[in-house]
């Protein structure tokens, strides 16, 4: 066995990249505070193991799609953890994603790595975007009509709305061509941005570094990643874990029915991170609507671009 | 050398470091065994097995004797979620006036569909050169038992079926 572990690590920079990623001294030592990103990790890693594992059951097809995910939850062993991890997983990551950058900003630490800091509101973004586009893929009540409001809204903005609405719903209304192109965005776009930009977010926060504590006399002191820093990530992890399958279990999400345009008695209302857009809608009217479909969301992101130095040529 | 290995070299006794390090290896063996369970069992499962029905196949009054016809019939199909009418073929073989018989249209070796070869007077599968009788005997090939049978009954002189499939490969008749 040896022999093997010697023949291709000769070959393969296996212990060069696991000190890459193990060797780090971290300003101030080992923290709980600095957690959140690898759980993030982590809950992306369960993102992409049940969004697989979903694929085993799902169709993409406006008739059977609904069917699908319900036998998945209903006849497959361990299919309503699967599809419910899936769904509180999405919640927790823009959870834990919003919370990474209030951590980030309260430390003050997008001052000192701008790009890190640029590249996570990217992952913002993009996970927002799995978030929209991940909802409509069950055809049921709540997911068809967030897909119907949501690419109304992206019909509404500026000079390229007819455009993102023909993009996103390949046509003018909602069809079979629009759960398609959301599957396609969802599984073969989304997800390869975000597994890209968070390569890009953990080089970029390698290189140059990290905030560490405000306090200048604690930056002193380094502690090691590994195993100090590790353990309190793993930790966290499996306490996010913990919480995610209680949710799970208490809180499974509601069977709301095949998506059905006859029945008025259904009040679609978004999920909690897009309900911003929601109530905005209400207080925009008529010519000033779009202010409320692109105007608010851009506000809400403009602090967090605006907020660390921009690069400047130097003089 | 770095700070790592230098805490782990105090053998014997267990440091603050070896502890941790334990304890990593607890928890990702536990974070592994939440998610790994379940995602094996959820793809290493099977369809449940289709309830048995009689389908009728037709007029079965016409037929010559000892000449296999290929009678193709609709049954009502439920595959995990969709419920439909699919298309399905079976062999019907007349012996005399009322004996039948009637063979599942799936060669036994691997799945393929067989013909029969009315020069020959042999059902011949096309895949791998398994060759049968008119009574489904295996004379060459791969093929590792005789062709399956189908229950079946005449009402009238019309011929209902009980469709079903059988593992291939295998010298048994096990129903899948």
């Amino acid at each position: 066995m040896n022999f093997l572990i010697k023949w291709f690590t000769d070959r393969w920079p296996f212990y060069q990249l696991r000190d890459l990623l193990l060797k780090e001294d971290i300003p101030g030592g080992s923290s709980f505070a600095y957690t959140i990103g690898s759980s993030i990790m982590v809950i992306f890693g369960l993102q992409v193991v049940t969004g697989i594992l979903q694929l085993f059951y799902y169709v993409p097809t406006i008739d059977h799609a609904y069917n699908s995910v319900s036998y998945l939850r209903t006849e497959v062993p361990f299919g309503w953890l699967i599809h419910n991890m899936h769904y509180w997983g999405a919640s927790a990551m823009v959870f834990l994603v919003a919370l990474h950058m209030v951590r980030v900003y309260t430390w003050g630490a997008y001052k000192k790595t701008p790009l890190t800091w640029f590249i996570g509101i990217a992952l913002l973004l993009t996970v927002m975007a799995l978030s929209f586009t991940g909802a409509p893929l069950i055809w049921d009540q709540k997911g068809y009509y967030a897909g119907e409001v949501g690419t109304s809204i992206a019909g509404e903005v500026p000079i390229v709305g007819g455009l993102m609405e023909i993009l996103l719903r390949g046509g003018h209304t909602m069809s079979q061509l629009t759960l398609s192109r959301f599957f396609a965005f969802h599984v073969g776009v989304f997800v390869p941005l975000l597994a890209l930009f968070i390569g890009m977010h953990i080089a970029s926060f390698r290189t140059s570094g990290v905030g560490g504590p405000w306090d200048k006399e604690k930056q002193k002191k380094t502690g090691p990643f590994w195993p100090d820093q590790a353990f309190k990530d793993l930790t966290v992890a499996t306490v996010v874990m913990l919480i995610l399958i209680a949710l799970c279990v208490y809180f499974p999400v509601p069977f709301a029915g095949m998506a059905d345009t006859i029945n008025t008695t259904y009040v679609p209302k978004p999920e909690w991170n897009f309900l911003f857009v929601y109530q905005a809608l209400k207080y925009f009217k008529g010519p000033l609507e779009p202010i409320g479909a692109a105007g608010v969301p851009a506000a809400t992101s403009a602090p967090a671009w605006h907020s660390p130095p921009w690069p400047r040529r130097r003089r | 050398m770095d700070h790592d290995s230098r805490a782990d070299q105090s053998d014997g006794t267990v440091t603050r470091r070896k502890f941790f390090k334990a304890l990593i290896g607890v928890f990702a063996a536990l974070g592994g065994a939440v998610l790994g369970i379940p995602s094996l069992r959820a793809i290493f499962t099977k369809a449940p097995l289709r309830k048995l029905e009689w389908s009728e196949v037709g007029d079965v009054t016409s037929l010559a004797l000892m000449q296999p016809e290929d009678m193709n019939f609709e049954i009502l199909s439920t595959d995990a979620y969709l419920n439909q009418k699919v298309t399905r073929s079976v062999w019907v073989i007349r012996h005399s006036q009322t004996e039948f018989t009637v063979f599942s249209p799936i060669c036994t070796h691997l799945g393929c569909h067989f013909k029969w070869d009315a020069q020959t007077g042999h059902f011949e599968c096309p895949c791998h050169g398994s060759v049968f009788t008119i009574d489904g005997k295996v004379v060459g090939g791969p093929a590792p038992r005789p062709l399956d049978t189908l229950p079946h009954r005449i009402e009238n002189g019309v011929l209902y079926v009980e469709w079903e499939r059988f593992k291939v490969g295998i010298s048994e008749k096990v129903r899948v």
